[in-house]
């Protein structure tokens, strides 16, 4: 990988990182999430810079190209995410119902005592 | 000791600590009020606190023990209670420590007084993992305020009106720490700490064993960054 492409990849990622831990300071991100992203951030860093690594992972897959193992694994990661995402909205959509019921539940016993 | 106290328990699946528990508070601190906060607990907790006739807020989901300190404290914040008291529900706690804490508040030693493991000769006995934990946090904690917190991570507190109004507002969602005494410390309270006695847990598990015991110190780390970052956001109400 070319050193341009190293420092554009670098670059990129701490962006990324800068935007993350803004969402933070926020509150629209919370410490988990915050976990997530810089785990993510600081695998792709790692495998961008240290080109023998990447070179042996490159060789150890049969891939030809360093950046499509690069690549790959960044899918991987984002796949990986959406994945604990699902399970979370899953969970808070399942809260949201059961609060739900229990609003009504209390709006109706209410009713009932007035 | 004053009235217009509360103390906060917070209480997920206690059912075979919470009796003895609420026991002990009613013979050593009969003039304080009590409320459990029952987070979604599946094994009876809640009918059990409700026979003891103490009140109970029952959670309809599980929030974490962030979620439900928090509740207690917006409870106690729309009561008008001038002191609130956090006590575990797994019986590690002895009520008969309250009236030091107590003690301490009224001499004015601080507006937050955490009841600790590790000041004025307690011995506690702690595994490796977690005793360097609470050291690395007292450290950054003392690095990043000045002051020296020795218990970071001590959920035994009792806290005046002010500090009750911030943190019924500001508390973290899951395991509150050292970031909540950092966000105090900056913001302008005081903290002080007495001894405690802390006991073995009567029954069941830590909230920190299985994969959180490794989630939980880079949780804190990101949660004291963030508090870093929002300290200008934070107002002292008095």
């Amino acid at each position: 990988m070319s050193l341009q492409g190293q420092i554009l990849i670098v670059v990129f990622s701490l962006v990324i990182l800068f935007f993350v831990f803004r969402l933070l300071r926020d509150k629209k991100i919370n410490e988990a999430g915050t976990l997530w992203w810089t785990l993510i951030v600081a695998l792709i860093v790692f495998l961008t810079v240290d080109q023998p690594f990447l070179f042996k992972l490159t060789h150890m897959m049969g891939a030809y190209i360093p950046i499509s193992v690069l690549i790959l694994f960044s899918l991987a990661f984002i796949m990986v995410m959406l994945i604990y995402f699902s399970v979370k909205v899953s969970v808070l959509s399942n809260q949201v119902k059961e609060l739900s019921q229990a609003l009504a539940l209390l709006n109706s016993e209410d009713k009932e005592t007035d | 000791m004053k009235q217009n106290m509360l103390i906060v328990i917070p209480a997920f699946n206690e059912s075979r600590n919470i009796g003895p528990v609420l026991d002990g508070l009613r013979a050593a601190v009969p003039a304080a009020d009590i409320v459990v906060v029952d987070d979604a607990s599946t094994d009876g907790t809640r009918a059990i606190v409700r026979r003891l006739g103490v009140p109970v807020l029952a959670l309809p989901v599980n929030l974490g023990y962030g979620g439900a300190v928090q509740t207690g404290l917006r409870y106690a914040v729309a009561r008008g209670y001038e002191r609130t008291v956090l006590f575990d529900g797994d019986g590690q706690h002895d009520p008969q420590d309250i009236p030091a804490l107590v003690g301490a508040l009224e001499a004015g030693q601080g507006d937050l007084i955490i009841g600790s493991r590790f000041v004025g000769g307690a011995k506690y006995r702690m595994p490796f993992a977690r005793r360097t934990g609470v050291r690395l946090f007292s450290l950054i904690t003392r690095l990043l305020t000045g002051r020296r917190v020795r218990d970071i991570t001590s959920g035994f507190q009792l806290m005046n009106r002010p500090t009750l109004e911030l943190l019924s507002r500001e508390y973290p969602a899951d395991f509150p720490d050292a970031e909540v005494i950092i966000m105090l410390l900056r913001a302008g309270f005081r903290v002080a700490e007495v001894p405690v006695n802390i006991r073995p847990r009567l029954h069941g598990a830590s909230m920190y064993s299985n994969w959180r015991a490794v989630y939980y110190p880079f949780k804190v780390i990101v949660a004291i960054l963030a508090v870093m970052l929002r300290t200008a956001l934070v107002r002292r109400t008095n």
